[in-house]
């Protein structure tokens, strides 16, 4: 986890043609690079982006899904209708002839039985063809793509601040050796504390980070 | 802007190291070096040097005093100014619960946020007409809500930025304060107006704050404070002056003019007008008899150390116009007055004034005339972006800006001879002439070397508005688009299957028993069995024509055009505002000298720093951009990095550059 290369480009050539002391520049890389397996501001700040969900590459989804959208059916209905209906009729009849009772009809039974199967398929599909040629929902996309500017600007600088207040931090106990115990306890809490803060942004990775380097965040 | 700045950064980066500066009648070069360090990353507004000292120095700006003893090369905190205990009252000038919205109704703000709704209202009812303009106005509420208050804080910001004091009652007299508040918020709890030494104990440094009247009798290392009054909107203190012999204090306060004649342990105010208008400004003759105080509104006048002053009528001149005075010699009837208009003299007491040539200076920002040499006829003056030097057979001014980039001045002060103090927005400059002025020629060249890696102001822009996805606000192309929707109609079809299976009919006729019919007779029986199929489907199409006439999605395109723009407008002054101040640095780091260890280092993080936020706006670019060129410079022949880092603007570098590591 090499530091940041071009920064360290220009900075040292600026450094180096500024001071003349060549001993004293050297010491200035030399207490630079103590801190040079840990992670890099880029890093730091790629990974607060995607934490915090401001990845600008989202916005050019939404952009590109609101416009391919409107091909497809705003609404797609289905309707199955099934009925199963039996039918059945029975019909007596008693024909009586009471001036000659040897004529009978007799006794009649009509029977009339049925059974019917139905089934209905509906289907329904729906275009808003204006949405074709411009889809409202490319606004909204639009106004989330400006508020996340915002956001992302917001959270990187936050932890660019924090990673540099912490790296000065770190400098200042390098350069100012704590003179007893309680000095030392106060810088190291200072440090941790915004550890903490960086953790806080990229959950939890910066100290993940710092382990895998064999260094003790906390 | 930018492209103003770069010119004169590159036509500093440019000089050969002989011509850095022109000859002036003192028959010496002035150049002025960064002399704050990493210390000082805020502007500085106030500057003292200890006399016969010539090594230790006080620096004044928002929230603190530094002190340098070995002539600006090391900084150390001297006093700090919170202003914790009086946001209670200053939160109730101009501040307010953002969740409160029955304090919103109340604040300053609302009224801003009206005057902005209205005008909004007005444009947009010429344009689309009053009911279309309403709905508009209506979708935008909280939107102009949060503007109102974005800009209303970045307004009370900047005006608390104003160095002059004037300029800042005039600021916050303009966002709707009292005249009273305006006056008090303007004194800034956390501000330092003024620093003087002591003239006849070195060691005594006093300090007009915001707060109250500090000083120090330790040469800075511990500070009490002397004046504080028992409100605390009168607890600014604007300006102080000491008599010669150091026994009587003079400070002009926001309420007017008090006076100490035990060190500081008692104060009185003086009576009459002094007293009821806040006093910028406090000198003192060099006999200690008579003083001058200029007021918010006027001039006022005292013959006998004080105790009673005069009102001066100023005839043509007005008293806010004058943004300083100055006695250039032991003649108490002499004075300059300094005022935005040009430079006035008086030689009355200011009975009648006569304006000064102005031959060679621009008389737009000016703010200080001090003198360069024992004589009072050589005059340094300083403006807001220039200083300029006149001797007295010169004609014309003279510019003496050589290493100022960028900054805005505040006041300079006189030190070693050939020496000066300034400061500025950015940090405190030392002036020099003779050999010390000369910058390493192989400095600039270096700084030239480096700043032609770097990529372009209007590459970092357009990369920082691709990755923010503001670089392109398509609201003719959505107006056009909508436009011809309208046109097109929302339709759907209908499909319809039916299946019908009868499956069987079972009808029979059964006779029972014996009739004349014979059974065989009586019986029949059907069965019938039936099927049926239909298809069919049907398109319908809808038209809103009212949509001809008035669509809504006009309102929403014009709001959505109006947040993008103005999150451009802010984007594009951020990045420019960052990669000025980068390059601001850059070019302090290499008209410094002598820097320490420590200072070296924290100047070097400083710029990863500021290069780090501009990266956080540009997905990267910067970093990707500076190493591609540097790697193709140090190639035979370019390479394709370097054609991306210039042609397209890629959109998010961040992996790319992070691979590279």
């Amino acid at each position: 986890m090499g530091r940041h290369k071009p920064f360290m480009i220009a900075s040292v050539l600026l450094l180096s043609f500024v001071f003349a002391a060549t001993a004293s520049a050297q010491s200035a890389e030399e207490v630079l690079a103590r801190f040079d397996d840990e992670p890099t501001v880029l890093e730091v700040q790629r990974v607060v982006m995607f934490y915090a969900g401001l990845d600008p590459d989202r916005i050019e989804g939404w952009y590109t899904r609101a416009n391919v959208a409107a091909i497809l059916p705003e609404r797609v209905t289905y309707q199955f209708r099934y009925r199963d209906q039996d039918y059945s009729n029975i019909r007596t009849r008693d024909d009586i002839n009471p001036a000659n009772k040897d004529v009978s009809l007799g006794f009649q039974e009509t029977i009339d039985d049925r059974n019917t199967k139905a089934m209905q398929h509906d289907a329904r599909v729906q275009w808003d063809f204006s949405e074709i040629i411009f889809n409202p929902d490319v606004l909204r996309a639009a106004r989330e793509a400006g508020r996340m500017a915002k956001q992302r600007d917001d959270a990187l600088t936050t932890a660019t601040k924090i990673y540099y207040e912490r790296r000065r931090a770190q400098i200042d106990m390098v350069l100012n050796p704590p003179a007893n115990t309680a000095d030392r306890l106060r810088q190291e809490l200072r440090i941790q504390e915004l550890t903490a803060n960086l953790d806080a942004l990229t959950g939890g990775w910066f100290s993940g980070a710092l382990r895998q380097v064999g260094k003790s965040p906390y | 802007m930018l492209g103003l700045w770069l010119t004169a950064a590159v036509a500093c980066a440019g000089w050969p190291a002989s011509a850095a500066g022109q000859g002036t009648e003192f028959g010496e070069t002035l150049v002025w070096f960064d002399r704050s360090s990493s210390l000082l990353t805020n502007g500085v507004s106030a500057v003292a040097l200890a006399p016969a000292d010539g090594k230790t120095i006080y620096a004044g700006g928002r929230g603190y005093i530094l002190r340098s003893t070995d002539n600006g090369l090391t900084w150390r905190l001297s006093l700090l100014l919170s202003a914790a205990e009086f946001m209670t009252e200053i939160d109730d000038v101009f501040l307010f619960d953002e969740d409160d919205d029955v304090s919103f109704e109340d604040s300053e703000i609302y009224n801003r946020f009206t005057e902005m709704r209205d005008a909004l209202l007005e444009d947009l009812t010429d344009e689309y007409g009053e009911e279309y303009a309403r709905t508009l106005i209506l979708e935008m509420g909280s939107e102009l809500r949060d503007e109102a208050i974005g800009e209303f804080t970045s307004d009370a910001e900047s005006a608390a930025f104003e160095r002059d004091y004037v300029a800042r009652v005039q600021r916050f007299s303009a966002m709707g304060f009292s005249a009273e508040d305006a006056e008090a918020a303007a004194a800034d709890p956390r501000e330092v107006w003024d620093l003087v030494v002591s003239p006849t104990l070195p060691a005594h440094v006093y300090a007009a704050t915001g707060q109250g009247l500090y000083r120090s009798t330790d040469r800075g290392r511990s500070w009490q404070r002397l004046f504080f009054a028992a409100s605390h909107r009168e607890q600014g203190v604007l300006s102080v002056a000491l008599t010669p012999d150091g026994q009587r204090l003079l400070i002009g306060t926001v309420a007017g003019l008090a006076i100490s004649s035990d060190a500081g342990a008692t104060w009185t105010f003086a009576l009459g007008e002094v007293s009821s208008e806040p006093i910028r400004q406090v000198i003192a003759s060099a006999d200690g008899k008579r003083f001058y105080a200029l007021g918010l509104r006027r001039l006022h006048r005292s013959h006998d150390g004080g105790m009673t002053w005069s009102r001066i009528n100023l005839g043509a001149l007005s008293a806010d116009a004058i943004r300083q005075l100055a006695l250039p010699t032991e003649d108490e009837d002499y004075l300059i007055a300094v005022t935005d208009r040009g430079l006035y003299t008086t030689i009355d007491g200011g009975e009648s004034w006569e304006g000064m040539p102005t031959a060679g200076l621009d008389r737009t920002g000016l703010l200080q005339v001090l003198f360069p040499t024992e004589s009072p006829d050589d005059l340094m003056v300083v403006a807001e972006r220039d200083v300029y030097l006149k001797g007295a057979n010169d004609e014309r001014w003279r510019t003496v800006s050589n290493g100022l980039i960028g900054q805005t001045l505040v006041e300079a002060t006189r030190g070693a001879p050939g020496e000066f103090w300034l400061a500025t927005s950015i940090g405190l400059f030392q002036g020099l002439s003779g050999a010390e002025a000369q910058i390493s020629t192989e400095n600039l060249r270096a700084l030239e070397r480096i700043w032609a890696l770097e990529p372009t102001p209007d590459r970092v822009i357009r990369q920082a508005l691709a990755f923010n996805g503001l670089d392109d606000i398509p609201v003719d192309q959505w107006n056009t688009r909508a436009y011809l929707a309208r046109f097109m109609p929302r339709a759907w079809v209908r499909f319809s299957w039916r299946q019908l299976r009868n499956e069987h009919q079972n009808s029979a006729l059964v006779g029972d028993k014996g009739g004349t019919i014979p059974k065989a007779a009586q019986r029949w029986a059907e069965v019938r069995g039936r099927d049926t199929g239909d298809f069919d489907w049907e398109v319908f199409a809808l038209w809103n024509l009212g949509n001809f006439l008035y669509s809504p999605v006009e309102a929403s395109i014009e709001s959505v055009g109006q947040q993008m723009y103005r999150a451009r407008k802010r984007l594009i002054a951020r990045t420019v505002r960052l990669l000025i101040r980068r390059r601001a640095l850059q070019f302090r780091i290499v008209s410094t000298k002598r820097l320490s260890l420590a200072n070296q280092i924290a100047f070097q993080v400083n710029l990863e720093e500021m290069t780090a936020l501009i990266d956080g706006l540009t997905g990267g670019y910067f970093t990707y951009a500076y190493e591609a060129k540097a790697r193709s410079a140090s190639a035979v022949s370019p390479t394709t990095d370097a054609a991306l880092a210039d042609a397209p603007v890629a959109p998010n570098l961040f992996d790319d550059v992070l691979l590279r590591q």
